[in-house]
């Protein structure tokens, strides 16, 4: 009766688990750098949350934006003075569940200049689509994995305490 | 290959040696075996996805915490259980580097 007791707790914790808000899973999203290798004087530097602190040199190409929960994942975006060793400004990208082209207009006094363009949301998911199909862990349902542990945890401390029992 | 598969595996992989080695009813080891490997492996997901701990040393997390599991269940002695669980492991997951690389 306390193993059924114990188990029905559990459950109920998983259910009300699976109602709480803002965590639902957010799409990746692809942001898109151009004009960045016209200002020669500067090198440019991205750096996406979580990546091991490692930055890249920045290159006028597509990145990939983590989709994740809660809190949007983003990037730091900064360039350095090849000559001067002097800092730029830092652009924050975060996900915002569309993707942007940021198209670099201007560095004047440590500042960037960019212009903004959506991606049309149906171009930014074809490629995430592409992106998911070459990686077997993009994608992977959390909420599925949680439960699948909480269950398999219950049934362990169920056998468990049964077997001490008889 | 859906993630589910790679489950799949390594249940194939690691089941036989659970059932050949640990002493006990073979209903017992399959079940705690099943439930072992299926807490490990989704939990180690969830890690793995959510932070940047090194694949490695979340794969010796899980031996660990196998090899605790089947000492508890079977008692059969705790060398022998660390060193099935740290074998079945070590066996599964070269194996799936190996099928990964090639």
């Amino acid at each position: 009766m306390r193993t059924l007791l114990l188990a029905l707790s559990l459950t109920i914790c998983c259910q009300i688990w699976a109602d709480m808000p803002g965590n639902k899973p957010r799409p990746d999203v692809w942001i898109q750098f151009t004009n960045t290798a016209h200002f020669t004087e500067y090198e440019f530097y991205y750096q996406a949350q979580r990546a091991d602190n490692k930055m890249d040199l920045l290159k006028d190409t597509s990145y990939l934006l983590d989709g994740g929960y809660g809190v949007p994942k983003g990037a730091m975006i900064y360039g350095i003075n090849k000559k001067t060793k002097e800092h730029t400004d830092t652009l924050y990208v975060y996900n915002q569940r569309s993707g942007m082209i940021f198209h670099l207009d201007s560095v004047e006094n440590g500042k960037m200049k960019f212009s903004e363009t959506e991606i049309p949301v149906t171009l930014s998911a074809e490629k995430v689509v592409v992106e998911k199909k070459e990686n077997h862990l993009q994608g992977v349902n959390m909420i599925m994995l949680i439960s699948l542990t909480a269950i398999a945890l219950m049934g362990l401390i169920a056998f468990f305490v049964m077997k001490k029992k008889s | 290959m859906p993630l589910y598969a790679y489950f799949a595996f390594t249940l194939l992989i690691e089941l036989p040696f659970v059932l050949w080695l640990l002493k006990g009813s073979w209903k017992e080891k399959l079940l705690i075996g099943f439930l072992l490997n299926l807490f490990t492996w989704t939990l180690l997901h969830i890690i793995y996805l959510n932070t940047n701990i090194n694949i490695n040393i979340l794969e010796i997390g899980v031996a660990i915490i196998e090899g605790l599991g089947y000492q508890l269940f079977f008692k059969n002695g705790w060398t022998k259980s660390m060193l099935l669980a740290f074998f079945i492991n070590g066996l599964s997951y070269g194996i799936g580097l190996w099928v990964n690389n090639n």
